[in-house]
C-alpha cells in the first residue's frame, strides 16, 4: 500500500488545493481509492476530531479540513466501490416551526456531515408534516430537532407526535437540542437523546445509528 | 473658577468620529445591496409603500433616505416610570441604568444555594430582591417558569412583577396578541392609554435575527409598539465568526445594519415613537461554540455600539453585569466588575442582562445582591470630581501645614461622608486574619430580605382591574 502519511499531513494542514492535488497524485501513481479514504482522509479526520476535544483545533479549523476532505472524497468517488460511498447514517435536522434561529443546528449538521454522515438540512421554521415528508422521502435513520426559544420547545413535541401519527417513530432516532431543552425534557417528550453542543450532537448520532 | 465650565464626567470612547461615519455607510449599503429578510407582509408592504424594494423571498432591499428619514424623527430620549407613576429612569446623555433579569430556566435557591428548575412562585421571591436593591431599576421579564403553560407565562410574571416590586419593567411577550394584552395590564398601572404613553411605565424587548434576518412576530411586536408609543429596544445578538464577521469592523456594520432595520419599520408605523438602540455585540467561542456573555471582544463591541448610538443621538442599552460561568466565582466576579464599569464608562444608558450566569440560564438572587454592591461601587466613580474653591481646599491645606493632619479639621468633617462606603464588601482592620465570606453574607441578606422586607402593595382598584383583565387571558 501507498504510503498515505502526506495525505493526513495535507489534510490537517488545512489547504484544499494541495489537499486535491495529492490525492490526485495518489490515484495517478496507482493507490487504491479505499486505501486513499480510509488510511488518508479519515485517519486524518480522527485526528482532526481528537485535536478539537484537547483543545488543539478550533470549530472553524475543524469544518474547514471536512470541507476539504468532503471535496476530496467528490475526486475519490469514481474509484470506490458502491458500498464504501453509503454514509454512515443518513441524519434530517431542522429548526422546528415558529423559530428562525440558525447557527446552532447548521454547526450540528456541518459537524455531522464532518463526522461522515449523510445530512439533510431542512432549514428553519420547519412544520412537522415537512419533517414527516422529509423522513419518508428520504429513509433517514435519524431526526434532529433544533429550538432556541422557550415558546417554540412545545412545537418539539408536537413534531415527536406527528413522526409517531405517522407510523415513522420505529425507523428513525430523534434527537433535540438547543438552549432551552435538556435531558430530561428530551425524556419528558419522548425523543431518544439530547446533546449540548455540536461536537456531541455529532457523536451522539453516530452512537445512534451505530 | 474656570474648570466648572469644563467638568469631565469619566467617559471613554473607543471609535472615532470618521470610523462610526465609515462603519454607518457599510450598514447603508448592506441595507441596499445586500438587503434583509422581512418574514412580514405589513412591514413589507409599508417599507415598499415608501421606496423599498421588495423581492419575492421577503428580500427587503432599503434605501439609505428611509434610514436617514428614520434617524430625523427617532427622539433622542425617553423617560421610564416607576409603578408609582415617577419620572425615575431617563434613558438620556449621561444617564446609566441597571436592568437584570428576575427569571430564567434555572434559579440558584438561597435557601439551599443549589441550582434548580424556576418556578412561578419564584418570580415573586426575585421581585422583593429587586425593589430592594438601590440600583436595579428596570427589572427584566424573560417569561420563565418550568410549573406554567409557556403561552402565558410571561404574562403571569409580568403581573408578579406589578404586584411585588415598584420598578419600571421590561419584558419580551409570547406573541403579540400577548403583548397586547401586557399594553392593556401597563395601561392599568399607568392610569390610562393616555397616561401610559407619556409616562411609560413597561419597554418590550425584542431581536433580529443575525444576520439580516427579521422573524413575523417580532417585527409585529415592533409595529405595535410604534402604534402604542410603548419604547422598544430591538437589539441583535451578533457572534463574531459565527452569525457576524469575525472581525469587529465588519460585525458592527451588520449589526449596525439590522438595528437600522428595525428602526425604519419602527419609525415609518409612527415617527417620534420611542426606540432604544442596542445589541449584543459577540463572538462565538470557537472552542466550545457558546456565545461569549463575558469576554474584551463583548466590552470592547458594545462600547463601539454605544459610540454609535451616542454619535447619531440614540439612546443605548447596554449588556454588563453577566458571566460565562454557572455561580457567583472569582471568575464571575472580575467579569461582573469588569463590565459594570465599562457599561458606564461607555455612557450605556440600559444596561442589562446584569447578575444573569450560564449562558443567560440561570439567575441567583445572591448575584443580584453582589452586582448591587458593584453597581454601587461604579456610580461613585462615575460622579466624577468637582473643582470648585472648597474642593481644592487651598487654605485648609495651608492652615494645615507641611506635616499636620486632617483628621479634626472642620472641612474633613464636612466632606468625609462623600466617600464610597461598602454595604456588602468588607474592609476589615488590620489583624483580623480571617477572610469574609461575601457570598455566604449575601445570601443571609437575600433570606433576610424574603422573611423581613414588605413592599407597599399595589392599589386594591388596580389589583382589582388586573384580576378582571386576567379572566381575558388566564384561561386554560
Amino acid at each position: 500500500m501507498a504510503d498515505l502519511s502526506k495525505v493526513v499531513e495535507i489534510l490537517l494542514g488545512g489547504d484544499k488545493d494541495k489537499l486535491i492535488a495529492e490525492v490526485q497524485a495518489n490515484l495517478n501513481g496507482g493507490a487504491d481509492g479505499k486505501d486513499i479514504l480510509n488510511e488518508g482522509l479519515i485517519k486524518g479526520m480522527d485526528i482532526v476530531g481528537e485535536k478539537m476535544e484537547s483543545g488543539d483545533m478550533f470549530i472553524p479549523e475543524v469544518l474547514n479540513c471536512a470541507m476539504n476532505m468532503s471535496a476530496a472524497v467528490e475526486i475519490l468517488k469514481p474509484h470506490l466501490p458502491e458500498e464504501s460511498g453509503s454514509a454512515k447514517g443518513k441524519v434530517v435536522i431542522g429548526t422546528v416551526k415558529g423559530d428562525l434561529h440558525d447557527i446552532g443546528k447548521n454547526l450540528v449538521a456541518m459537524m455531522m456531515e464532518s463526522a461522515g454522515m449523510t445530512v439533510i438540512n431542512l432549514g428553519v421554521d420547519i412544520a412537522p408534516e415537512q419533517f414527516v415528508a422529509k423522513i419518508k422521502e428520504s429513509g433517514a435513520q435519524i431526526v434532529a430537532l433544533s429550538a432556541l426559544l422557550t415558546t417554540t420547545m412545545a412545537m418539539m413535541k408536537k413534531t415527536i407526535d406527528a413522526i409517531s401519527e405517522s407510523g415513522l417513530r420505529d425507523q428513525v432516532k430523534i434527537m433535540i437540542g438547543g438552549a432551552p431543552v435538556n435531558q430530561d425534557f428530551a425524556e419528558q417528550i419522548g425523543a431518544d437523546g439530547y446533546a449540548p453542543d455540536a461536537g456531541s450532537a455529532a457523536r451522539l448520532a453516530k452512537e445512534l445509528v451505530a | 473658577m474656570f474648570a466648572n465650565f469644563t467638568q469631565i464626567t469619566p467617559r471613554m470612547r473607543v471609535l472615532s468620529d470618521s470610523q462610526i461615519k465609515e462603519i454607518h455607510l457599510g450598514a447603508c449599503d448592506i441595507l441596499e445591496r445586500t438587503g434583509s429578510l422581512i418574514h412580514n407582509e405589513e412591514a413589507r408592504n409599508l417599507l415598499y409603500s415608501h421606496g423599498a424594494v421588495v423581492e419575492n423571498n421577503g428580500l427587503v432591499r432599503i434605501p439609505s433616505y428611509l434610514v436617514d428619514r428614520a434617524l430625523n424623527t427617532v427622539p433622542e430620549r425617553f423617560v421610564l416610570c416607576d409603578r408609582d407613576g415617577n419620572r425615575a429612569y431617563r434613558m438620556e446623555t449621561g444617564k446609566t441604568h441597571f436592568s437584570p433579569l428576575v427569571d430564567n430556566i434555572d434559579i440558584i435557591d438561597p435557601q439551599t444555594r443549589q441550582r434548580r428548575k424556576f418556578v412561578a412562585a419564584d418570580a415573586a421571591r426575585m421581585a422583593k430582591i429587586m425593589d430592594y436593591t438601590r440600583h436595579m431599576d428596570v427589572v427584566q421579564v424573560g417569561a420563565f417558569a418550568a410549573d406554567l403553560p409557556p403561552e402565558i407565562v410571561d404574562r403571569v410574571n409580568i403581573r408578579e412583577m406589578m404586584l411585588h416590586q415598584r420598578k419600571a419593567i421590561s419584558f419580551s411577550p409570547s406573541g403579540p396578541d400577548a403583548l397586547l394584552d401586557v399594553i392593556e395590564m401597563a395601561s392599568i398601572i399607568a392610569g390610562g392609554r393616555e397616561q401610559l404613553k407619556m409616562n411609560p411605565y413597561m419597554m418590550k424587548l425584542g431581536e433580529p435575527i443575525s444576520p439580516l434576518v427579521h422573524d413575523d412576530h417580532a417585527i409585529k411586536e415592533l409595529m405595535i409598539c410604534a402604534e402604542h408609543r410603548m419604547p422598544i429596544v430591538y437589539y441583535p445578538i451578533p457572534m463574531g465568526g459565527a452569525t457576524a464577521p469575525a472581525t469587529s469592523a465588519g460585525l458592527l456594520a451588520q449589526s449596525h445594519a439590522e438595528s437600522l432595520a428595525g428602526l425604519v419599520i419602527h419609525q415609518l408605523t409612527n415617527p417620534g415613537a420611542p426606540f432604544l438602540y442596542g445589541g449584543v455585540a459577540t463572538v462565538m467561542d470557537m472552542k466550545s461554540t457558546v456565545c461569549v456573555y463575558g469576554g474584551p471582544e463583548l466590552y470592547l463591541q458594545c462600547a463601539a455600539l454605544s459610540d454609535i448610538a451616542t454619535y447619531f443621538h440614540l439612546p443605548f442599552w447596554g449588556t454588563a453585569g453577566c458571566t460565562d460561568t454557572k455561580a457567583l466565582d472569582t471568575q464571575g466576579a472580575a467579569e461582573i466588575g469588569m463590565s459594570c464599569l465599562l457599561a458606564v464608562l461607555t455612557g450605556a444608558n440600559l444596561v442589562h442582562d446584569v447578575a444573569l450566569l450560564d449562558q443567560a440560564s440561570l439567575v441567583d438572587p445572591t448575584t443580584v445582591l453582589f452586582c448591587d454592591e458593584v453597581i454601587d461601587h461604579v456610580k461613585h466613580f462615575m460622579r466624577g470630581i468637582q473643582v470648585t474653591d472648597e474642593t481644592l481646599a487651598i487654605d485648609v491645606i495651608d492652615s494645615v501645614g507641611a506635616g499636620g493632619n486632617y483628621l479634626i479639621q472642620k472641612h474633613t468633617l464636612q466632606n468625609f461622608r462623600s466617600f464610597w462606603q461598602p454595604t456588602y464588601f468588607t474592609r476589615p482592620a488590620m489583624g483580623v486574619s480571617e477572610a469574609h465570606d461575601l457570598i455566604k453574607a449575601l445570601n443571609e441578606k437575600v433570606i433576610d430580605i424574603e422573611e423581613n422586607y414588605e413592599v407597599p402593595p399595589l392599589d386594591p382598584d388596580k389589583v382589582a382591574a388586573l384580576q378582571e383583565l386576567e379572566k381575558k387571558w388566564l384561561k386554560g
